[in-house]
């Protein structure tokens, strides 16, 4: 089995790696990529852990070999920033409101929150545990971080007034 | 939770790829969003020596031809759902597509993929059964096309012959009048579905069914066309007592697959509801007796 060359860009940083073509994204991400904010859950795409934006779009790292991500523009919630407040403010709202624990589903929390939010706003209750469907937290009973995401939502129809 | 190793072709067009199954045969395995065969080959369920990435290998597009939609191979379940052709004539597709696992399963997962698979209890194989869709296909002899009837031979299995590859979903639009609409029930979000129906009911300037085709999938090995369950249908104005007749006799009548998780009795309650949902969804009144 070769190795094969392949180029990511991380949150805009380049990273390059030679790698054997059994390895998944995620691996790489935190191996060759030092993208530690990406975190290795189920390995098998059924907990949402290791989500990460490839070209955009949310996808379960560990679900795609790195090979297949040659050239992709990949997000980590370490790339979700804002612009003016450093600190995006959907990750603030997760911070006041308890929706961490032990932190471990939360990047994948924040980076399809984020996602859908782009895409629709005021959405109900219901239709953000929907939007969560797939990311698994074992500490906190969900509650929380769908109050913390309904509160950006508001807090962001505010600001839009 | 680790794939065991493989070699790695990709691959930038279906001739290519079809090239190079053939050269590598049977120990080659296909990939596309590989949101089905990652897992399996995570698991080490499935051990490809070689992986043939088709990833790459065409437009993701959804085209209006002159009679039917073409939907490529590599468009994804998210591209289905936002896909202002698709909600124009097939909103079906992306209502099915809404509930396949989850965000991340959507960003990847296709329908090609989807169809080559031919898991019993994906969505998508259902609804192009019902649909009446073909797919295109090339392979070493050139190129077909397969009705999605035809498609489905069993359990993960397709009547596509070695070296060949599903290139586009073919769905002929719809008459005027004719409506489909799905319906699945799972236990959990994200969980496979136990039971799904398909509907698509066509009906006349006077308002009586003139077609009616009824699909259910997950409960064989196949999809499972029970339309002459609703044969009673047509020619009638579909009321919704008509509606739960025809959904009552495809649940007592229908020879399902037990799946081993639940017991047929319940299988069979399951199969009337989601047959009732679909009926009603397809039918143009949106007639709604009381939920059941």
């Amino acid at each position: 089995m070769n190795t094969v060359p392949i180029t990511l860009r991380v949150n805009g940083r380049p990273v390059a790696a030679s790698v054997t073509p059994n390895r998944p994204l995620v691996e790489v991400l935190r191996d060759e990529g030092r993208s530690m904010d990406v975190k290795v859950g189920c390995g098998e795409g059924v907990c949402g852990t290791c989500t990460v934006l490839l070209d955009g779009d949310p996808i379960n790292s560990c679900l795609v070999f790195a090979v297949q991500a040659d050239g992709a523009e990949i997000t980590t919630v370490q790339g979700l920033t804002d612009p003016d407040e450093g600190l995006h403010p959907l990750k603030r709202a997760f911070a006041e409101h308890g929706a961490a624990q032990c932190g471990f589903c939360t990047p994948g929390m924040v980076l399809t929150a984020e996602w859908h939010l782009r895409r629709k706003r005021g959405a109900s209750r219901d239709e953000i545990r929907e939007w969560l469907k797939g990311n698994l937290c074992r500490c906190t009973g969900y509650t929380k971080i769908v109050d913390a995401i309904e509160s950006y939502d508001r807090q962001m129809e505010e600001s839009d007034v | 939770m680790y794939a065991a190793p493989f070699d790695y072709v990709r691959v930038g067009s279906w001739a290519d790829g079809v090239d190079a199954l053939v050269r590598h045969g049977e120990v080659a395995r296909v990939i596309a969003g590989g949101q089905s065969l990652a897992p399996m080959m995570a698991m080490q369920l499935v051990v490809p020596e070689v992986l043939i990435d088709v990833g790459r290998a065409a437009p993701r597009e959804v085209r209006r031809a002159d009679d039917h939609v073409s939907i490529g191979a590599l468009v994804t379940h998210g591209q289905l759902i936002s896909s202002p052709v698709i909600a124009e004539y097939f909103p079906v597709l992306a209502e099915a597509a809404a509930v396949i696992g989850n965000v991340r399963v959507r960003s990847r997962g296709t329908i090609g993929g989807s169809l080559a698979h031919a898991d019993p209890s994906a969505e998508l194989p259902c609804v192009a059964v019902a649909l009446g869709a073909r797919v295109a296909v090339v392979g070493p002899d050139g190129g077909r096309e397969i009705p999605a009837s035809e498609l489905f031979v069993s359990h993960f299995e397709t009547s596509l012959r070695p070296g060949e590859l599903l290139t586009d979903v073919l769905v002929p639009l719809p008459v005027s009048g004719t409506r489909t609409a799905f319906a699945e029930f799972s236990r959990r979000p994200g969980d496979y579905a136990l039971v799904e129906a398909a509907a698509t009911l066509a009906v006349d300037e006077d308002g009586a069914v003139s077609d009616v085709h009824l699909v259910l999938g997950a409960v064989g090995a196949v999809p499972l066309d029970v339309s002459s369950f609703c044969a009673d249908l047509v020619g009638r104005v579909p009321h919704d007592a008509e509606l739960r007749q025809a959904a009552e006799s495809v649940a007592r009548g229908a020879e399902l697959e037990a799946s081993g998780q639940v017991s047929m009795t319940y299988i069979r309650e399951l199969v009337e509801v989601v047959s009732i949902r679909a009926l009603r969804a397809s039918s143009p009144s949106a007639m709604r007796g009381s939920e059941k």
